[in-house]
Protein backbone atom coordinates (compact mmCIF):
# COMPACT_ATOMS: atom_id res chain seq x y z
CA UNK A 1 0.00 0.00 0.00
CA UNK A 2 1.21 3.53 -1.12
CA UNK A 3 1.59 6.05 1.56
CA UNK A 4 -0.78 8.91 1.74
CA UNK A 5 2.35 11.39 0.54
CA UNK A 6 3.24 9.73 -2.49
CA UNK A 7 4.04 12.82 -4.97
CA UNK A 8 1.95 10.95 -7.67
CA UNK A 9 -1.11 10.84 -5.33
CA UNK A 10 -1.13 14.83 -5.30
CA UNK A 11 -2.15 14.85 -9.15
CA UNK A 12 -4.24 12.22 -9.30
CA UNK A 13 -7.38 12.83 -6.39
CA UNK A 14 -8.79 9.95 -7.26
CA UNK A 15 -6.22 7.73 -5.09
CA UNK A 16 -6.57 9.00 -2.04
CA UNK A 17 -10.36 8.22 -2.26
CA UNK A 18 -9.47 5.13 -2.87
CA UNK A 19 -6.74 4.79 -0.26
CA UNK A 20 -9.16 6.08 2.19
CA UNK A 21 -11.93 3.58 1.18
CA UNK A 22 -9.16 0.43 1.09
CA UNK A 23 -8.03 1.39 4.72
CA UNK A 24 -11.77 2.22 5.51
CA UNK A 25 -12.33 -1.57 4.48
CA UNK A 26 -9.22 -2.94 6.24
CA UNK A 27 -10.31 -1.20 9.60
CA UNK A 28 -13.47 -2.28 9.36
CA UNK A 29 -12.78 -5.87 9.28
CA UNK A 30 -10.20 -5.94 11.88
CA UNK A 31 -12.99 -4.60 13.85
CA UNK A 32 -16.10 -6.61 13.04
CA UNK A 33 -13.86 -9.43 13.31
CA UNK A 34 -12.45 -8.24 16.62
CA UNK A 35 -16.04 -7.58 17.96
CA UNK A 36 -17.62 -11.09 16.54
CA UNK A 37 -15.04 -12.85 18.37
CA UNK A 38 -15.66 -11.39 21.63
CA UNK A 39 -16.86 -14.47 24.17
CA UNK A 40 -20.15 -13.31 25.58
CA UNK A 41 -20.09 -13.27 29.27
CA UNK A 42 -22.92 -12.61 31.96
CA UNK A 43 -22.71 -9.54 33.62
CA UNK A 44 -23.12 -8.98 36.96
CA UNK A 45 -21.08 -10.58 39.87
CA UNK A 46 -19.39 -13.48 40.40
CA UNK A 47 -20.35 -16.78 42.63
CA UNK A 48 -18.03 -17.63 45.45
CA UNK A 49 -18.43 -20.15 48.29
CA UNK A 50 -16.15 -22.20 50.28
CA UNK A 51 -15.53 -25.58 52.01
CA UNK A 52 -13.59 -27.93 54.48
CA UNK A 53 -12.26 -30.84 53.21
CA UNK A 54 -9.56 -31.33 55.66
CA UNK A 55 -10.19 -34.52 57.58
CA UNK A 56 -9.60 -33.82 61.48
CA UNK A 57 -8.93 -30.21 61.11
CA UNK A 58 -11.37 -27.96 63.63
CA UNK A 59 -14.92 -26.23 61.95
CA UNK A 60 -13.80 -23.06 60.36
CA UNK A 61 -14.33 -19.47 59.28
CA UNK A 62 -13.62 -18.85 55.45
CA UNK A 63 -13.75 -15.01 54.79
CA UNK A 64 -13.29 -13.31 51.15
CA UNK A 65 -11.57 -9.75 51.30
CA UNK A 66 -10.97 -7.33 48.56
CA UNK A 67 -7.31 -6.69 47.44
CA UNK A 68 -8.00 -3.18 46.81
CA UNK A 69 -9.59 -2.81 50.31
CA UNK A 70 -13.48 -2.69 51.36
CA UNK A 71 -15.76 -4.93 53.26
CA UNK A 72 -14.59 -8.63 54.19
CA UNK A 73 -17.19 -11.13 53.37
CA UNK A 74 -17.97 -14.32 55.38
CA UNK A 75 -17.92 -17.22 52.65
CA UNK A 76 -18.70 -19.91 55.59
CA UNK A 77 -18.58 -19.42 59.92
CA UNK A 78 -18.52 -22.30 61.56
CA UNK A 79 -17.87 -24.78 58.50
CA UNK A 80 -16.81 -28.21 60.08
CA UNK A 81 -14.99 -30.78 57.63
CA UNK A 82 -17.56 -31.73 54.61
CA UNK A 83 -19.17 -28.58 55.17
CA UNK A 84 -19.60 -26.95 51.29
CA UNK A 85 -21.19 -23.49 52.31
CA UNK A 86 -23.54 -21.66 50.06
CA UNK A 87 -22.07 -19.40 46.87
CA UNK A 88 -22.32 -15.70 47.63
CA UNK A 89 -22.26 -13.00 45.40
CA UNK A 90 -19.11 -10.81 44.75
CA UNK A 91 -18.12 -8.21 42.75
CA UNK A 92 -15.89 -8.90 40.18
CA UNK A 93 -12.34 -8.10 41.36
CA UNK A 94 -9.27 -9.55 43.12
CA UNK A 95 -9.67 -11.03 46.90
CA UNK A 96 -7.67 -12.52 49.21
CA UNK A 97 -8.95 -15.37 51.20
CA UNK A 98 -8.25 -16.44 54.37
CA UNK A 99 -9.03 -19.22 57.13
CA UNK A 100 -9.32 -19.24 60.89
CA UNK A 101 -10.59 -21.63 63.41
CA UNK A 102 -14.48 -20.46 63.99
CA UNK A 103 -14.68 -17.54 66.28
CA UNK A 104 -11.49 -16.70 65.96
CA UNK A 105 -10.77 -12.83 65.58
CA UNK A 106 -10.77 -11.54 62.05
CA UNK A 107 -7.12 -9.79 62.97
CA UNK A 108 -5.56 -12.76 63.95
CA UNK A 109 -3.09 -14.67 61.84
CA UNK A 110 -5.10 -17.31 59.19
CA UNK A 111 -4.54 -20.58 59.33
CA UNK A 112 -4.57 -20.87 55.25
CA UNK A 113 -4.74 -18.31 52.74
CA UNK A 114 -4.60 -16.84 49.33
CA UNK A 115 -5.36 -14.65 46.80
CA UNK A 116 -7.68 -15.69 43.53
CA UNK A 117 -9.77 -13.26 41.11
CA UNK A 118 -13.17 -13.62 40.14
CA UNK A 119 -14.71 -12.68 37.18
CA UNK A 120 -18.37 -11.67 36.08
CA UNK A 121 -20.42 -14.53 35.87
CA UNK A 122 -18.10 -16.84 37.12
CA UNK A 123 -18.44 -19.73 39.82
CA UNK A 124 -15.44 -20.94 42.42
CA UNK A 125 -15.10 -22.83 45.34
CA UNK A 126 -12.49 -22.20 47.56
CA UNK A 127 -11.67 -25.71 48.91
CA UNK A 128 -9.72 -26.35 52.00
CA UNK A 129 -7.80 -29.18 50.84
CA UNK A 130 -5.23 -32.18 51.74
CA UNK A 131 -4.38 -33.68 54.94
CA UNK A 132 -4.47 -32.10 58.60
CA UNK A 133 -0.24 -32.52 58.55
CA UNK A 134 -0.53 -30.36 54.87
CA UNK A 135 -3.54 -28.58 54.16
CA UNK A 136 -3.59 -25.57 51.73
CA UNK A 137 -6.34 -23.85 50.39
CA UNK A 138 -7.35 -24.19 46.38
CA UNK A 139 -9.54 -22.26 44.15
CA UNK A 140 -11.75 -24.11 42.19
CA UNK A 141 -13.11 -22.37 39.18
CA UNK A 142 -16.61 -24.63 38.99
CA UNK A 143 -17.41 -25.52 35.25
CA UNK A 144 -20.34 -24.02 34.15
CA UNK A 145 -20.87 -25.32 30.84
CA UNK A 146 -23.67 -26.73 29.74
CA UNK A 147 -24.10 -30.68 29.91
CA UNK A 148 -25.18 -32.35 26.47
CA UNK A 149 -29.26 -32.39 26.43
CA UNK A 150 -30.71 -34.73 29.34
CA UNK A 151 -27.08 -34.84 30.68
CA UNK A 152 -25.48 -33.51 33.91
CA UNK A 153 -21.90 -32.77 35.15
CA UNK A 154 -20.31 -34.08 38.12
CA UNK A 155 -16.88 -34.06 39.60
CA UNK A 156 -15.81 -35.42 42.60
CA UNK A 157 -13.71 -34.47 45.55
CA UNK A 158 -11.69 -36.75 47.37
CA UNK A 159 -11.36 -35.62 50.67
CA UNK A 160 -11.24 -39.21 53.15
CA UNK A 161 -8.57 -39.56 54.71
CA UNK A 162 -9.22 -43.89 54.99
CA UNK A 163 -8.52 -43.25 51.53
CA UNK A 164 -5.78 -42.86 49.29
CA UNK A 165 -7.97 -42.97 45.85
CA UNK A 166 -11.60 -43.38 44.92
CA UNK A 167 -13.99 -44.90 42.23
CA UNK A 168 -16.91 -43.40 42.01
CA UNK A 169 -19.77 -45.65 39.90
CA UNK A 170 -23.10 -44.98 39.01
CA UNK A 171 -24.82 -48.62 39.63
CA UNK A 172 -25.74 -49.54 36.63
CA UNK A 173 -24.26 -46.61 34.81
CA UNK A 174 -21.24 -45.11 34.19
CA UNK A 175 -17.84 -44.60 36.40
CA UNK A 176 -17.67 -41.23 37.18
CA UNK A 177 -14.38 -41.32 38.93
CA UNK A 178 -11.74 -43.70 38.31
CA UNK A 179 -8.73 -43.85 41.03
CA UNK A 180 -9.03 -40.14 42.23
CA UNK A 181 -6.65 -39.14 44.45
CA UNK A 182 -7.11 -38.00 47.46
CA UNK A 183 -7.05 -34.29 48.07
CA UNK A 184 -6.99 -33.61 44.27
CA UNK A 185 -10.92 -32.59 42.22
CA UNK A 186 -11.67 -34.91 39.29
CA UNK A 187 -12.35 -32.79 36.23
CA UNK A 188 -16.67 -33.03 35.73
CA UNK A 189 -17.68 -36.02 34.06
CA UNK A 190 -21.07 -36.16 31.65
CA UNK A 191 -23.72 -38.33 33.08
CA UNK A 192 -26.56 -38.96 32.13
CA UNK A 193 -29.44 -37.07 34.41
CA UNK A 194 -31.91 -38.72 36.55
CA UNK A 195 -31.63 -40.33 39.74
CA UNK A 196 -28.21 -42.77 40.70
CA UNK A 197 -26.94 -44.76 43.20
CA UNK A 198 -23.90 -44.43 43.73
CA UNK A 199 -21.60 -46.20 45.24
CA UNK A 200 -17.86 -45.07 46.33
CA UNK A 201 -14.95 -48.11 46.55
CA UNK A 202 -11.77 -47.94 47.83
CA UNK A 203 -9.15 -49.93 48.62
CA UNK A 204 -9.88 -51.32 52.01
CA UNK A 205 -13.00 -50.03 52.85
CA UNK A 206 -16.34 -51.56 52.65
CA UNK A 207 -18.27 -49.50 49.48
CA UNK A 208 -20.32 -46.90 50.28
CA UNK A 209 -23.75 -46.04 48.52
CA UNK A 210 -25.64 -42.71 48.29
CA UNK A 211 -28.76 -41.59 46.18
CA UNK A 212 -28.75 -38.56 44.45
CA UNK A 213 -31.28 -37.04 42.36
CA UNK A 214 -29.45 -35.38 39.77
CA UNK A 215 -30.85 -32.70 37.74
CA UNK A 216 -30.59 -32.61 33.72
CA UNK A 217 -28.58 -29.39 33.02
CA UNK A 218 -27.15 -29.59 36.53
CA UNK A 219 -23.60 -29.32 37.19
CA UNK A 220 -22.63 -30.93 40.77
CA UNK A 221 -19.62 -32.09 42.98
CA UNK A 222 -19.67 -35.21 45.03
CA UNK A 223 -17.76 -34.81 48.29
CA UNK A 224 -16.25 -38.23 49.70
CA UNK A 225 -15.69 -38.26 53.13
CA UNK A 226 -14.94 -39.99 56.26
CA UNK A 227 -17.46 -41.26 58.10
CA UNK A 228 -16.77 -43.31 61.69
CA UNK A 229 -13.79 -45.31 59.62
CA UNK A 230 -16.10 -45.84 56.24
CA UNK A 231 -16.48 -43.60 53.39
CA UNK A 232 -19.40 -41.33 52.79
CA UNK A 233 -20.51 -39.13 49.95
CA UNK A 234 -22.56 -35.58 49.82
CA UNK A 235 -23.82 -34.68 46.63
CA UNK A 236 -23.72 -30.76 46.46
CA UNK A 237 -25.01 -28.50 43.79
CA UNK A 238 -22.68 -26.11 42.10
CA UNK A 239 -25.26 -24.94 39.27
CA UNK A 240 -28.61 -25.84 37.75
CA UNK A 241 -29.80 -24.85 33.71
CA UNK A 242 -32.31 -26.04 31.57
CA UNK A 243 -32.96 -29.79 30.96
CA UNK A 244 -32.76 -28.86 26.88
CA UNK A 245 -32.03 -25.79 25.37
CA UNK A 246 -33.37 -24.24 22.75
CA UNK A 247 -31.76 -23.35 19.53
CA UNK A 248 -31.11 -19.92 18.44
CA UNK A 249 -32.76 -16.96 19.33
CA UNK A 250 -35.96 -16.21 19.98
CA UNK A 251 -38.68 -14.80 17.05
CA UNK A 252 -39.93 -12.04 19.57
CA UNK A 253 -40.95 -9.10 17.61
CA UNK A 254 -43.80 -8.38 14.56
CA UNK A 255 -42.06 -5.70 12.82
CA UNK A 256 -44.92 -3.20 13.97
CA UNK A 257 -42.63 -0.33 15.17
CA UNK A 258 -39.21 -0.98 13.29
CA UNK A 259 -37.53 1.98 11.45
CA UNK A 260 -36.27 1.54 7.75
CA UNK A 261 -33.03 0.35 9.61
CA UNK A 262 -33.77 -0.57 13.08
CA UNK A 263 -35.49 -0.43 16.50
CA UNK A 264 -33.01 -0.18 18.91
CA UNK A 265 -30.42 1.96 16.97
CA UNK A 266 -26.86 0.78 16.62
CA UNK A 267 -25.79 -2.47 18.47
CA UNK A 268 -23.81 -2.13 20.76
CA UNK A 269 -20.52 -4.23 19.54
CA UNK A 270 -20.78 -2.16 16.65
CA UNK A 271 -20.37 1.28 18.19
CA UNK A 272 -16.50 0.77 18.17
CA UNK A 273 -17.19 0.23 14.51
CA UNK A 274 -19.33 3.51 13.76
CA UNK A 275 -16.76 5.72 16.17
CA UNK A 276 -13.57 4.22 14.17
CA UNK A 277 -15.34 4.47 11.02
CA UNK A 278 -16.26 7.91 11.56
CA UNK A 279 -12.97 8.69 12.80
CA UNK A 280 -11.42 7.53 9.47
CA UNK A 281 -13.99 9.47 7.75
CA UNK A 282 -12.60 12.44 9.37
CA UNK A 283 -9.24 11.69 8.34
CA UNK A 284 -10.54 11.29 4.52
CA UNK A 285 -12.28 14.38 4.65
CA UNK A 286 -8.92 15.83 5.83
CA UNK A 287 -6.03 14.25 3.77
CA UNK A 288 -8.88 15.13 0.81
CA UNK A 289 -8.74 18.98 1.44
CA UNK A 290 -4.81 18.99 2.15
CA UNK A 291 -4.50 17.27 -0.99
CA UNK A 292 -7.00 19.47 -2.93
CA UNK A 293 -4.94 22.42 -0.96
CA UNK A 294 -1.56 21.44 -3.27
CA UNK A 295 -2.69 20.67 -5.97
CA UNK A 296 -4.98 24.16 -6.54
CA UNK B 1 -17.14 17.93 -3.57
CA UNK B 2 -16.33 14.52 -2.89
CA UNK B 3 -17.69 13.55 1.10
CA UNK B 4 -20.71 13.02 -0.01
CA UNK B 5 -19.43 10.31 -1.96
CA UNK B 6 -17.16 9.00 0.73
CA UNK B 7 -20.40 8.94 3.02
CA UNK B 8 -22.17 6.91 0.59
CA UNK B 9 -19.13 4.26 0.45
CA UNK B 10 -19.11 4.48 4.31
CA UNK B 11 -22.95 3.98 5.04
CA UNK B 12 -22.70 0.74 2.32
CA UNK B 13 -19.73 -0.63 4.45
CA UNK B 14 -21.52 -0.31 7.43
CA UNK B 15 -24.90 -1.61 6.01
CA UNK B 16 -22.46 -5.02 4.67
CA UNK B 17 -21.28 -5.52 7.91
CA UNK B 18 -24.61 -5.07 9.84
CA UNK B 19 -25.71 -7.69 7.36
CA UNK B 20 -23.06 -10.09 7.00
CA UNK B 21 -23.87 -11.51 10.35
CA UNK B 22 -27.33 -11.85 10.11
CA UNK B 23 -29.61 -14.84 8.55
CA UNK B 24 -33.05 -15.31 7.22
CA UNK B 25 -34.92 -17.94 9.60
CA UNK B 26 -36.99 -20.24 7.65
CA UNK B 27 -39.79 -20.45 10.27
CA UNK B 28 -42.53 -18.34 10.74
CA UNK B 29 -42.98 -16.08 14.29
CA UNK B 30 -44.85 -16.65 16.52
CA UNK B 31 -44.84 -20.75 15.61
CA UNK B 32 -46.76 -21.89 17.78
CA UNK B 33 -49.44 -21.60 20.60
CA UNK B 34 -48.22 -21.26 24.25
CA UNK B 35 -48.05 -25.09 25.75
CA UNK B 36 -50.67 -25.30 28.78
CA UNK B 37 -49.91 -28.60 30.23
CA UNK B 38 -46.60 -27.47 32.14
CA UNK B 39 -48.49 -26.48 35.87
CA UNK B 40 -48.87 -30.03 36.38
CA UNK B 41 -46.38 -31.06 38.96
CA UNK B 42 -43.72 -33.57 38.17
CA UNK B 43 -41.44 -34.86 40.69
CA UNK B 44 -38.92 -37.31 39.24
CA UNK B 45 -37.74 -38.86 42.41
CA UNK B 46 -40.84 -38.47 44.79
CA UNK B 47 -43.71 -39.84 42.47
CA UNK B 48 -42.57 -41.85 39.40
CA UNK B 49 -45.90 -43.59 38.93
CA UNK B 50 -47.77 -40.73 38.50
CA UNK B 51 -45.96 -38.92 36.26
CA UNK B 52 -47.32 -38.58 33.03
CA UNK B 53 -45.02 -37.45 30.50
CA UNK B 54 -45.16 -33.94 30.59
CA UNK B 55 -43.63 -31.83 27.97
CA UNK B 56 -41.78 -29.66 30.07
CA UNK B 57 -38.83 -29.60 27.88
CA UNK B 58 -40.06 -31.86 25.56
CA UNK B 59 -43.29 -30.38 23.51
CA UNK B 60 -45.58 -30.78 20.74
CA UNK B 61 -45.48 -30.22 16.94
CA UNK B 62 -47.40 -27.50 16.64
CA UNK B 63 -50.75 -28.34 16.53
CA UNK B 64 -51.53 -30.23 20.31
CA UNK B 65 -53.31 -32.18 20.04
CA UNK B 66 -51.27 -35.26 20.99
CA UNK B 67 -49.40 -33.78 23.65
CA UNK B 68 -49.91 -36.11 26.13
CA UNK B 69 -48.30 -38.59 23.87
CA UNK B 70 -44.75 -36.81 23.40
CA UNK B 71 -41.90 -38.70 24.33
CA UNK B 72 -39.63 -37.72 27.83
CA UNK B 73 -36.11 -36.98 26.75
CA UNK B 74 -33.88 -38.59 28.83
CA UNK B 75 -33.17 -37.79 31.78
CA UNK B 76 -36.92 -36.92 32.20
CA UNK B 77 -38.47 -33.46 32.38
CA UNK B 78 -37.63 -30.94 35.27
CA UNK B 79 -39.35 -31.81 38.63
CA UNK B 80 -40.79 -28.28 39.00
CA UNK B 81 -43.58 -27.70 41.76
CA UNK B 82 -46.61 -26.41 40.82
CA UNK B 83 -46.22 -23.46 43.44
CA UNK B 84 -43.04 -22.73 41.65
CA UNK B 85 -44.44 -21.25 38.41
CA UNK B 86 -44.52 -17.55 37.61
CA UNK B 87 -47.75 -16.29 36.47
CA UNK B 88 -47.23 -12.23 36.82
CA UNK B 89 -44.05 -10.43 36.14
CA UNK B 90 -43.40 -6.70 36.86
CA UNK B 91 -40.84 -4.52 35.80
CA UNK B 92 -41.51 -0.78 36.70
CA UNK B 93 -38.54 0.98 34.49
CA UNK B 94 -40.30 -0.70 31.86
CA UNK B 95 -43.66 -0.09 32.19
CA UNK B 96 -43.95 -4.06 32.38
CA UNK B 97 -46.83 -5.87 34.73
CA UNK B 98 -47.88 -8.72 32.70
CA UNK B 99 -49.16 -12.21 33.53
CA UNK B 100 -47.40 -15.05 32.76
CA UNK B 101 -47.76 -17.80 30.36
CA UNK B 102 -45.73 -20.95 29.82
CA UNK B 103 -43.61 -21.34 26.88
CA UNK B 104 -41.60 -24.67 25.84
CA UNK B 105 -39.72 -25.39 22.48
CA UNK B 106 -41.45 -25.37 19.30
CA UNK B 107 -41.34 -27.53 16.63
CA UNK B 108 -37.69 -26.52 15.16
CA UNK B 109 -36.28 -26.57 18.36
CA UNK B 110 -36.43 -22.62 18.83
CA UNK B 111 -37.74 -20.97 21.94
CA UNK B 112 -41.33 -21.19 21.74
CA UNK B 113 -42.99 -17.33 21.70
CA UNK B 114 -46.63 -16.44 22.69
CA UNK B 115 -48.79 -16.63 19.90
CA UNK B 116 -50.37 -13.67 20.66
CA UNK B 117 -48.18 -10.50 20.63
CA UNK B 118 -49.44 -8.95 23.95
CA UNK B 119 -48.88 -12.09 26.23
CA UNK B 120 -45.26 -12.38 27.95
CA UNK B 121 -44.25 -16.78 28.50
CA UNK B 122 -41.93 -18.43 31.24
CA UNK B 123 -39.60 -20.71 29.09
CA UNK B 124 -40.69 -24.21 31.27
CA UNK B 125 -37.77 -25.96 30.62
CA UNK B 126 -35.85 -24.01 32.81
CA UNK B 127 -35.53 -23.38 36.52
CA UNK B 128 -38.83 -21.61 37.77
CA UNK B 129 -37.75 -17.66 39.12
CA UNK B 130 -35.91 -17.88 42.26
CA UNK B 131 -35.05 -21.63 42.01
CA UNK B 132 -31.25 -21.87 41.94
CA UNK B 133 -30.65 -21.53 37.70
CA UNK B 134 -31.54 -19.37 35.05
CA UNK B 135 -35.25 -18.90 34.73
CA UNK B 136 -36.02 -16.98 31.16
CA UNK B 137 -38.76 -15.17 29.88
CA UNK B 138 -39.93 -13.98 26.67
CA UNK B 139 -42.03 -11.65 25.26
CA UNK B 140 -42.74 -9.33 22.26
CA UNK B 141 -40.94 -5.79 21.69
CA UNK B 142 -44.12 -4.89 18.96
CA UNK B 143 -46.46 -6.76 17.11
CA UNK B 144 -47.19 -5.91 13.35
CA UNK B 145 -49.19 -3.05 13.86
CA UNK B 146 -47.60 -1.32 17.35
CA UNK B 147 -45.59 -2.29 20.74
CA UNK B 148 -45.85 -5.32 22.65
CA UNK B 149 -45.21 -6.07 26.71
CA UNK B 150 -41.09 -5.87 26.01
CA UNK B 151 -40.97 -2.45 23.72
CA UNK B 152 -39.18 -0.70 26.37
CA UNK B 153 -37.16 -4.03 27.78
CA UNK B 154 -34.17 -2.50 25.82
CA UNK B 155 -34.07 0.67 28.32
CA UNK B 156 -33.75 -1.24 31.57
CA UNK B 157 -30.34 -0.84 33.46
CA UNK B 158 -28.29 -2.35 35.42
CA UNK B 159 -30.05 -2.49 39.21
CA UNK B 160 -33.50 -2.12 37.62
CA UNK B 161 -36.14 -4.27 39.69
CA UNK B 162 -37.98 -7.05 38.21
CA UNK B 163 -40.33 -8.73 40.49
CA UNK B 164 -42.00 -11.97 39.69
CA UNK B 165 -44.97 -13.30 41.66
CA UNK B 166 -44.96 -17.07 41.47
CA UNK B 167 -47.88 -19.51 41.62
CA UNK B 168 -47.74 -20.16 45.40
CA UNK B 169 -47.73 -16.10 46.09
CA UNK B 170 -44.18 -15.63 47.05
CA UNK B 171 -42.36 -12.36 45.43
CA UNK B 172 -38.97 -13.00 43.69
CA UNK B 173 -37.12 -9.78 43.00
CA UNK B 174 -34.31 -9.21 40.53
CA UNK B 175 -31.96 -6.66 39.66
CA UNK B 176 -30.66 -6.10 36.64
CA UNK B 177 -27.27 -6.85 35.98
CA UNK B 178 -26.82 -5.71 32.27
CA UNK B 179 -28.73 -5.69 28.83
CA UNK B 180 -27.13 -7.21 25.99
CA UNK B 181 -28.04 -7.29 22.09
CA UNK B 182 -26.63 -10.01 19.96
CA UNK B 183 -27.74 -11.29 16.27
CA UNK B 184 -29.87 -14.33 16.29
CA UNK B 185 -27.00 -16.27 14.32
CA UNK B 186 -24.63 -15.66 16.97
CA UNK B 187 -27.32 -16.22 19.89
CA UNK B 188 -25.42 -17.18 23.07
CA UNK B 189 -27.39 -20.10 24.07
CA UNK B 190 -24.66 -21.12 27.11
CA UNK B 191 -24.95 -17.91 28.41
CA UNK B 192 -28.42 -17.37 28.06
CA UNK B 193 -29.74 -20.94 28.90
CA UNK B 194 -26.70 -22.17 30.94
CA UNK B 195 -25.97 -23.63 34.78
CA UNK B 196 -25.97 -20.87 37.19
CA UNK B 197 -24.89 -21.12 40.62
CA UNK B 198 -27.81 -19.06 41.99
CA UNK B 199 -31.23 -17.33 41.28
CA UNK B 200 -30.70 -15.79 38.02
CA UNK B 201 -33.20 -14.38 35.31
CA UNK B 202 -32.84 -13.42 31.33
CA UNK B 203 -35.74 -11.24 29.87
CA UNK B 204 -35.53 -12.07 25.80
CA UNK B 205 -37.13 -9.76 23.39
CA UNK B 206 -36.01 -8.73 19.53
CA UNK B 207 -33.91 -6.23 18.46
CA UNK B 208 -31.77 -4.50 15.70
CA UNK B 209 -33.20 -4.09 12.42
CA UNK B 210 -36.22 -5.89 11.33
CA UNK B 211 -35.70 -8.25 8.26
CA UNK B 212 -38.56 -7.84 6.13
CA UNK B 213 -37.76 -10.83 3.47
CA UNK B 214 -38.16 -13.20 7.00
CA UNK B 215 -40.50 -11.38 8.95
CA UNK B 216 -38.20 -11.61 11.80
CA UNK B 217 -35.62 -9.07 14.00
CA UNK B 218 -32.38 -9.61 13.15
CA UNK B 219 -31.32 -9.25 17.26
CA UNK B 220 -32.34 -10.48 20.34
CA UNK B 221 -32.05 -8.20 23.49
CA UNK B 222 -31.02 -10.05 26.87
CA UNK B 223 -31.35 -8.56 30.16
CA UNK B 224 -29.65 -10.43 32.99
CA UNK B 225 -30.61 -9.91 36.42
CA UNK B 226 -30.33 -11.40 39.58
Amino acid sequence: MEPISDPRGLRRTARPASLAAAVLTAVLLVLLTATGARAATVPGDAWVRAGHLVPGLQAMDVTATPAGGGTTVDLALGAGYGDVAPYQRLAPGAYTAEVRPAGAARTSAPVLSSTFTAEAGKAYTLAGLGSLQAPRLATLQDDLTPPPAGQVRVRVLPAASAAPAVTVTARNGPVIADGAAFGQPTAYASVPAGQWVLETAAAGLPAATATVDLAAGGVYTLVVVDAGGALGVRAVTDAAGAAAMPVGGAQTGGGGTATATSVTGTRPEFAPVVAGAALLLLAAALVRRRVHGRTA
Amino acid sequence: MRPPRAAALLAAALVLAGCAATRSPASDAPASGPSSTAAAPTAVASSPAAAPASPGGAPAAIPAPGEGSVPVPAGGPRAVDAGSVPVRLQVPAAGIDVPLIDLGVAGDGTLEVPADYQQVGWFDGGPPPGDVGPAVVAGHVDSKSGPAPFFRLRDLAAGDEVRITRADGAVVVFHVDGVEQYAKDAFPTATVYGPVPGPALRLLTCGGSFDRSSGHYRDNVVVYAS
